[in-house]
């Protein structure tokens, strides 16, 4: 089986940026019905991917009323959007070589909510008691128990925070808090630093077979004036059922982002 | 929930090779040991775990039948911190190995020309100080360079998520061969099937840019690496791991890994242990501080 769209990258946020502008046109005709698990909830499993091409702009860090192309926004705002005075200020000395992702740090969004970190593939695991998200690109997960548990009191905050999920419907609702405050925000094109206060709720939706919508309302009450209600992503199903491995090394880098591209990463 | 037992840390391999120092005696390890008595303690986190004195009770199944692998698994027990040789077949930090049935190293089968290259290099040679995972850790493939690994278990995948280094490596169990459509990466590609009720995890196409950490040794390998690995739950809290290891352009015949026993850990998810490099030492020593998180 051949793989041949590229989605993925070795990337920090701030440089290369394979950002989805605003949220992706999901086709409108219905591709069937909506996968069910055993316990009669949607079946979430699969790899998701924006179905299309992106381009690749550079990142600008808390500027809510600019694309990343210089262009007037259109649309919602951004987490930068809702800055509050002081942290506009702060915006203003930071510079995207200052994100944290080139450390090799995970994002708290990537271009497609918690799914796909900095690269543009995320695999969803679903078993009756967790959801698992797989990130393509830095290669890593987060596990999200779907049973009906509170979030835990006995571990230290995180880059990824901690996360619970629950039913409403049809659609799975995911509370992430518990974040530290050392790892940046990215969407729509903008970074933003935030603070650990930050609560994340996302929704994801698998609206038929092959698309997934997920909405996101982030709360920051110690940077932002108001919680950001994220524009709704909507993810096609992939043609292949497993990602790749796409590691973000550090000191390696730069070198894999070149040889990636070269060799259309991977994917033969 | 209490997690008390401490068993990650953001460490790299050849420098810490962390390990689960000490504490212990916890309630929590005795009980996922099946066991009113203290937990059995490793001399090494090399040093595989007995048997139970008796089964915990029956192997959980999943809806297909199949023994269900899922559980996060740990040592059990206490461990010590040794550097790691290179390529030399001896205990770690300890004289040659003099036990006749002391198990085979994969630095012990070394070709000529590896046992050559060898001896050019040093623990600060280990590709996992740059965030690099390995393609074992100290159990397998299942934990990389830290000590805990959960496997979440559906029909179509068993996924394998390590706690240190923070990886995934995502096992397809429904009868498919491996993909021909991928680059060699770090932690190869793998494929399982079910033998009875044993997984047998079929891994190729390694980059060979990684080093092998098993048994406190660490080991450059080739990219004709070849691990197969065979996952047994022998009971309810105890999961069992044979590995053997082709690498016929290294080692003059297959490896076999003395056999790995980890318990099922008294808590049922993984917490956050990145290696991001730049900061490693900082946060292994604020880890350590820190009791690693776990409050």
């Amino acid at each position: 089986m051949k793989q041949p769209w590229i989605a993925s990258s070795v990337t920090g946020a701030a440089v290369i940026a394979m950002i989805v502008f605003g949220s992706s046109a999901a086709t409108a005709q219905d591709t069937g019905p909506v996968p069910r698990a055993a316990d009669g909830h949607p079946d979430l499993s699969g790899v998701w991917w924006s179905g299309a091409d992106v381009p690749v702009p550079n990142l600008k860090v808390g500027d809510g009323g600019t694309r990343p192309d210089g262009q007037p926004r259109q649309g919602p705002k951004t987490f930068a959007g809702f800055y509050q005075p002081w942290a506009a200020e702060k915006a203003k000395a930071l510079d995207e070589k200052d994100d944290p992702a080139l450390r090799c740090i995970p994002s708290i969004l990537g271009p497609h909510a918690s799914l796909t970190d900095q690269g543009l593939v995320g695999q969803i695991i679903q078993n009756p008691k967790f959801v698992v998200l797989l990130t393509e690109t830095y290669h890593s997960f987060k596990i999200i128990p779907t049973d009906g548990r509170g979030h835990r009191d006995d571990v230290a905050p995180s880059y990824r925070g901690d996360s619970v999920g629950h039913w409403e419907g049809d659609t799975l609702v995911v509370d992430t808090n518990n974040f530290n405050s050392d790892n940046w925000v990215l969407d729509h094109g903008n970074v933003s630093f935030h603070s650990d206060a930050l609560h994340l709720v996302e929704r994801y939706r698998r609206i038929d077979a092959k698309h997934l919508a997920i909405d996101a309302t982030v709360e920051d009450p110690n940077v932002l004036t108001q919680p950001w209600t994220v524009a709704t992503q909507t993810l096609e199903l992939a043609p292949f059922d497993q990602i790749m491995e796409v590691l973000c090394t550090n000191t390696g880098t730069v070198s894999l982002m070149e040889g990636a591209a070269k060799e259309n990463y991977g994917r033969k | 929930m209490k997690q008390s037992w401490i068993a990650s840390s953001v460490v790299v391999a050849a420098t810490v090779a962390m390990m689960l120092l000490a504490h212990s005696g916890s309630a929590a390890a005795q009980n996922a040991a099946g066991s009113a008595s203290a937990p059995p303690v490793a001399r090494f986190f090399t040093d595989p775990l007995p048997p139970p004195k008796e089964s915990a009770g029956p192997v959980p199944r999943t809806a297909d039948g199949h023994p269900d692998l899922s559980g996060v698994w740990w040592p059990g027990g206490d461990v010590a911190v040794n550097t790691l040789p290179v390529g030399e077949s001896r205990a770690p930090s300890g004289p040659p190995r003099q036990d006749p049935a002391a198990p085979a190293l994969y630095a012990s089968l070394y070709q000529p020309s590896a046992a050559a290259k060898a001896t050019t290099l040093s623990e600060k040679d280990d590709p996992a100080l740059r965030c690099i995972p390995s393609v074992i850790g100290p159990h397998v493939s299942l934990l990389d360079q830290g000590y805990i690994g959960q496997i979440i278990q559906t029909p179509k995948f068993v996924v394998l998520l390590t706690e240190t280094y923070h990886g995934f490596k995502v096992i397809p169990i429904d009868g498919r061969p491996h993909r021909d459509d991928v680059a060699p990466s770090y932690r190869g590609d793998s494929v399982g099937r079910w033998e009875g009720d044993t997984l047998v995890v079929d891994t190729t196409n390694f980059n060979g840019q990684n080093w092998l950490f098993d048994h406190g040794n660490v080991s450059f390998y080739s990219d004709a690496l070849h691990v197969v690995e065979r996952y047994r739950r022998t009971d309810a809290n105890t999961l069992e791991i044979d590995t053997t290891i082709e690498d016929p352009t290294m080692i003059t015949q297959p490896w076999k890994v003395q056999t790995h026993r980890l318990r099922l850990a008294p808590f049922d998810q993984i917490m956050e242990v990145l290696c991001t490099n730049v900061e490693t030492a900082t946060l292994m020593e604020s880890a350590a501080k820190d009791n690693y998180g776990r409050k």
